[in-house]
């Protein structure tokens, strides 16, 4: 009796013991399927992921200025080699050089995990390699996407760099990073239990290629530019150095040179002040290139007429409120016309002019050329300058902002507003990007921008100041703009010396200048738009330091080659014949006479 | 009897034999293609190298640098 007594209590126990078996194996089937059933799936299987090839950016005929493509490097792990000699002397014939150096490559890395032994391997050195038997421990191949830039630094600036991630860090690649980087491909596979891949389960997404870019730059005309803005920066020992060639009537920037420059494909050993693009980021008082926008807008809004006589009061003019202006390099003029005062570029003449038209039209005019504000052009980083509102203007900003002092501008906003003169008075957006194509060449998207609507200045206003007036700066007698002058063109522009502002202090610097020349030609149907500025020249070199002297040769060169290239090309009509048959004509279209 | 019974073993064994021999030849021409196309990808990339190396020989501004160098030279 007793043992049956027993029997049943351990039949209860166990009957409880496998109904709490039952409850547990419930709640796992049941309640933590979707849990296990997931978490045994992930061990199972794997998400490759598949990296897309960047864009390519090319140059406005179809020349590589960047481009992707996947290159395998040949990398050891410190960690893993395990005879050390053996394995070095097997890499000798491979990496051909000495088993030493190969050593010293090893030991001092300070990656000990990934040490590149020779990036973008041939295929020869990959089947030397993988006929190695048995093959060294801790030494592998590994394959990645590698940004290369044929045209080196030619066009840094533009174009741009990327990081290492491959994302975009300045220029083009930066600022189309969206439409360059693509879309990665994601795989799923299933994996035995050594983790091998067995087969593909799913694809989640194909791999999408980035589109490629063609831009408005033409590699020749930025060679001719780089070219001749380089030689003048190093002849010069000047701090820095800018050129911008555009089309008037598109703004599409043909050339964009910015120096010092650096090579895209080792921007790391460059100086990180030369990563910037100051054609766009660094503003500057722009001295006397600004003259001719402030001439245009007083004859635009009736201040004055071409022929407008003015007292420029024998080269010192001082009045209450204003101080004392003098002219550059303490020349005395007397009564000048409009067009005079900008071909011997007298200071006074524009002090003059600035008063006449009072704050509200000289401010709302700058305004209209675009002064203060960004141009909108699709590059990152550009800065607005500074055009005070004229609230904030003194008794001196009235007789200085006209001749381009107490403004500051991008050498973009110089470019632009020459190209308003150029272009009858109508304005452009500068850009960059011509079209948008998918990796087999296909146009997706034209990106040249509407222009903006409107006219900045009458079309007789702008064709007087092209043809006439800054036609005089370089082919007068007195003209201050005769070191760009062409034997086969007729070449239009202003030359420009502006001080460079103290920093730290008021004021300006005596012996710093920025030596500017902006202009373009033809003057009869202008093809092109240059801007040089070479800031701080040395002056102790006794080579000169002016626009005149330092820029506009600069110019000369440069359009004289872009012009030479855009006809042979078929770009502009070949020039007919020497332009000083035309001059005199020009000279009587110009507005009626008045006096100060 | 027999002899149906013969032809049914022999004609499984053969239904066998070519079943095996399908999968292995898929298997091996899956592997080939895969190769394949390992090989017109590496193919493709140093194509792809040449053009970019070619790129970088005619750039403008490589071709001024030779004058450069020719016209020192001379």
């Amino acid at each position: 009796m007793k043992h049956i007594r027993i029997l049943i209590i351990i039949f209860i126990l166990l009957a409880l013991a496998m109904m709490g078996l039952i409850g547990r194996c419930f709640y796992l089937q049941y309640y933590k399927c979707q849990e296990f059933r997931s978490q045994s799936e992930r061990a199972q299987q794997t998400i490759i992921t598949e990296k897309p090839c960047r864009g390519l950016i090319l140059d406005s005929r179809g020349r590589v200025l960047a481009a992707s493509n996947r290159v395998e490097t040949l990398y050891a792990d410190r960690n893993i080699i395990t005879n050390f000699d053996e394995t070095v002397t097997a890499m000798e014939p491979i990496l051909r050089t000495s088993a030493d150096n190969i050593a010293n490559m090893i030991n001092e890395s300070r990656n000990p995990g990934f040490i590149k032994l020779a990036v973008a391997i041939d295929a020869a050195q990959r089947a030397e390699f993988l006929s190695i038997k048995p093959r060294p421990k801790g030494i592998s191949i590994t394959s990645d996407f590698a940004r290369q830039y044929p045209a080196s630094s030619l066009a840094a600036h533009v174009v741009g760099f990327t990081d290492f991630e491959g994302n975009g860090g300045s220029g083009i690649e930066l600022e189309y990073n969206k439409y360059l980087q693509g879309k990665p491909g994601k795989h799923v596979f299933y994996l035995d239990s050594a983790r091998r891949l067995v087969r593909i389960k799913e694809e989640q997404s194909t791999v999408e290629n980035g589109t490629g870019l063609i831009l408005t730059i033409d590699e020749t005309i930025q060679e001719f530019t780089r070219n001749a803005l380089y030689k003048q920066w190093k002849d010069y020992q000047a701090e820095s150095a800018v050129a911008v060639v555009m089309d008037p009537y598109t703004g599409a920037v043909l050339a964009m040179v910015s120096l010092p420059d650096f090579d895209p494909a080792r921007v790391g050993d460059a100086d990180r002040d030369a990563w910037r693009n100051r054609i766009l980021t660094d503003p500057y008082e722009p001295g006397s290139i600004f003259k001719p926008i402030v001439t245009a807008i007083a004859i635009d809004r009736g201040v004055i007429t071409g022929n407008t006589l003015i007292n420029c009061e024998s080269g010192s003019y001082s009045g209450k409120g204003f101080g004392t202006i003098g002219e550059y390099n303490s020349h005395r003029y007397g009564v000048l016309s409009a067009k005079q005062i900008l071909v011997v570029s007298s200071n006074i003449g524009m002090a003059k002019i600035g008063q006449k038209m009072g704050k509200k039209k000289l401010y709302d005019g700058l305004k209209m050329f675009g002064i203060g504000s960004i141009s909108g052009i699709d590059l990152p980083g550009e800065g607005s300058g500074v055009l005070w509102p004229t609230s904030r203007w003194t008794g001196y900003s009235i007789t200085r902002i006209p001749y381009g002092q107490e403004v500051s501008v991008t050498a973009l906003q110089i470019a632009r507003a020459y190209c308003i003169l150029a272009n009858g008075g109508r304005p452009v957006r500068p850009y960059i990007v011509k079209a948008i194509v998918d990796p087999n060449g296909a146009i997706l998207e034209y990106k040249k921008p509407a222009p903006p609507a409107g006219q900045i200045i009458k079309p007789s206003v702008a064709k007087w100041m092209v043809q006439d007036a800054l036609v005089g700066v370089v082919h007068d007698e007195h003209g201050t703009g005769k070191n760009a002058k062409l034997e086969k063109w007729k070449v239009f522009g202003k030359t420009g010396t502006a001080n460079v502002a103290m920093t730290g202090q008021k004021g300006f610097s005596e012996s710093e200048f920025v030596a500017s020349f902006a202009g373009g030609a033809p003057a009869e149907k202008p093809a092109v738009i240059v801007l040089v500025s070479i800031r701080k020249p040395n002056r102790k070199l006794g080579k000169g330091y002016t626009g005149g002297t330092v820029a506009a040769p600069v110019v000369g060169t440069i359009l004289e080659k872009t012009l030479t290239y855009m006809e042979q090309k078929g770009m502009i009509a070949p020039a007919k014949s020497s332009h000083d048959s035309n001059e005199s004509k020009q000279q009587r279209d110009g507005p009626e006479q008045t006096s100060d | 009897m027999q002899f149906r019974f013969t032809y049914v073993v022999i004609a499984l064994t053969a239904v066998l034999v070519f079943t095996v021999h399908i999968r292995t030849t898929s298997s091996r021409v899956f592997y080939k293609l895969g190769a394949a196309n390992i090989m017109q990808t590496r193919f493709n990339q140093t194509l792809r190298q040449k053009q970019l190396d070619m790129e970088r020989l005619i750039s403008p501004a490589a071709i001024s640098e030779k004058l450069r160098k020719n016209s020192s030279q001379e």
